[in-house]
């Protein structure tokens, strides 16, 4: 990030390189339509290159301050269309191209830390029942709140509070185990 | 409410699953200046990033980098950043020569004061929520060494024995060591390949006396790869141990056993 706060463009290439494959699909995932996530996603990078100091080392790694600024903007774009009533529920999948090299370019243990991670963290929502992952799905990439979930799902509110606690409690859990785990 | 019962809703603060209005008293909590909810806001904010790495990776087209790419060059080559940012640094200073003046001619003193008071209170908030953050993190990493201080500390032990746990039949990959430090009175249970108990539920380990008393040793839950590490001291006067076991139960642990026993073994009454 130094480089590129020195307009260092083939450093802000590299980064490109390295997470774009990973940001992308967070930004489909939101928005559901390709141009617009498109848009998103150049929207991010664009930011990375224009106010690289936005970005703290002390509050985590680069990947995760680009997947929470993605998510963040990407929910406010989407309730800004919800707003318009334009809001494009079609993921528009053809002529993807998939990738899955998202570590291109990375340390070979800094891709291994990153599939190990991506591997659990497939785990650990692999074992929340369905209803609990659909619940917390709906709440982190369509940025709806309890009660906007329950309308949506037909089902009581408590029982959505419950299922979204429980399952980001067991999340948690599973993460302070998995870096008590690699610190140990 | 307490912290302890706000770093749950921390959890859905970050999410952003909670209404207007619940969110914005645990806000203004925050404003306050708490460390602990700050440290519990910061974890969930990182386990929130985690999600999205369970999508499959998936490239944007060529072009969009393309045009990124050229946008980035077409900002360089503009009139040169070096002279921009003297003309900038020379527009900004005279912005605030000119706020200064108005600050100290025209705003009262007590307006000043408010606008200082908020930068102050801004910065200081910052710098709280990453102490709170590094504060968390070097908790975790006290408790992982001090396991780990017990666990060398028991093998240390003059007087140690060896309790073999094995599958009691619902997990049959299952098992578990218990190292007795009898000199110590203590316990250190290590379990592996057991699955998550699930949600609202979790292990708890369990003395069962000659005279068939069952009395709850403590709950556990296990990591991402089955595994989990407990220690438990004594209580005074328990009388001899006869069988050590691990059940299934809810969340909290109950008082008898209700759920399935999971691992089990027994106790012989010497040390090695």
């Amino acid at each position: 990030m130094q480089r590129i706060a020195g307009r260092d463009t083939a450093a802000w290439s590299v980064l490109y390189d390295r997470y774009s494959a990973l940001v992308f699909p967070l930004c489909l995932r939101i928005l559901g339509d390709r141009t617009d996530a498109e848009e998103l996603l150049a929207d991010i990078f664009w930011t990375v290159w224009t106010e690289p100091a936005r970005y703290d080392p002390a509050r985590g790694s680069l990947l995760s301050y680009l997947l929470i600024l993605t998510r963040s903007r990407g929910i406010d774009r989407l309730r800004s269309q919800r707003r318009h009533q334009t809001v494009a529920r079609e993921a528009q999948q053809a002529g993807t191209a998939s990738s899955q090299g998202g570590g291109q370019g990375d340390s070979p243990l800094a891709e291994a830390l990153l599939a190990e991670q991506r591997s659990w963290i497939r785990q650990a929502l692999g074992e929340l029942q369905p209803e609990q992952r659909r619940a917390i799905e709906l709440c982190f990439y369509e940025g709806l709140s309890h009660s906007e979930i329950a309308a949506k799902l037909g089902q009581p509110l408590g029982t959505v509070k419950g299922r979204i606690r429980n399952g980001l409690i067991h999340l948690r859990n599973a993460v302070r185990s998995f870096y008590t785990e690699s610190a140990s | 409410m307490n912290c302890e019962e706000r770093s749950e809703l921390l959890l859905l603060y970050g999410a952003g699953a909670l209404e207007r209005q619940e969110g914005e008293a645990l806000r203004r909590h925050l404003e306050g200046g708490c460390p602990r909810c700050a440290g519990s806001l910061a974890e969930a904010e990182a386990l929130l990033a985690h999600l999205p790495l369970a999508l499959e990776p998936q490239s944007p087209r060529a072009r969009v980098r393309e045009q990124l790419l050229s946008r980035l060059e077409g900002e360089i080559s503009r009139p040169s950043r070096a002279l921009r940012n003297d003309w900038f640094k020379a527009a900004i200073a005279a912005g605030l020569a000119a706020s200064v003046t108005y600050m100290l001619v025209a705003l009262p003193a007590a307006q000043r004061g408010e606008r200082m008071e908020e930068q102050f209170a801004q910065q200081i908030s910052e710098l709280q929520e990453r102490l709170a953050s590094q504060a968390a993190e070097i908790d975790r990493l006290q408790i992982v060494a001090e396991r780990a201080g017990h666990t060398a500390q028991a093998l240390g032990s003059r007087n140690l024995q060896l309790v073999m746990l094995d599958s009691a039949g619902p997990q049959p990959g299952a098992w578990g060591r218990i190292l007795w430090d009898r000199d110590r009175g203590a316990w250190h249970l290590f379990a592996h390949g057991l699955k998550s108990a699930g949600p609202g539920k979790t292990y708890e380990l369990w003395f069962i006396t000659a005279a068939e008393e069952k009395i709850p040793a403590g709950t556990f839950d296990v990591d991402h790869l089955g595994r989990a590490t407990m220690l438990v001291n004594l209580p005074p006067g328990i009388g001899r141990i006869a069988v050590a076991a691990v059940t299934d139960e809810p969340a909290g642990g109950s008082p008898q056993p209700t759920g399935a026993i999971q691992l089990v073994g027994s106790v012989s009454d010497t040390a090695a």
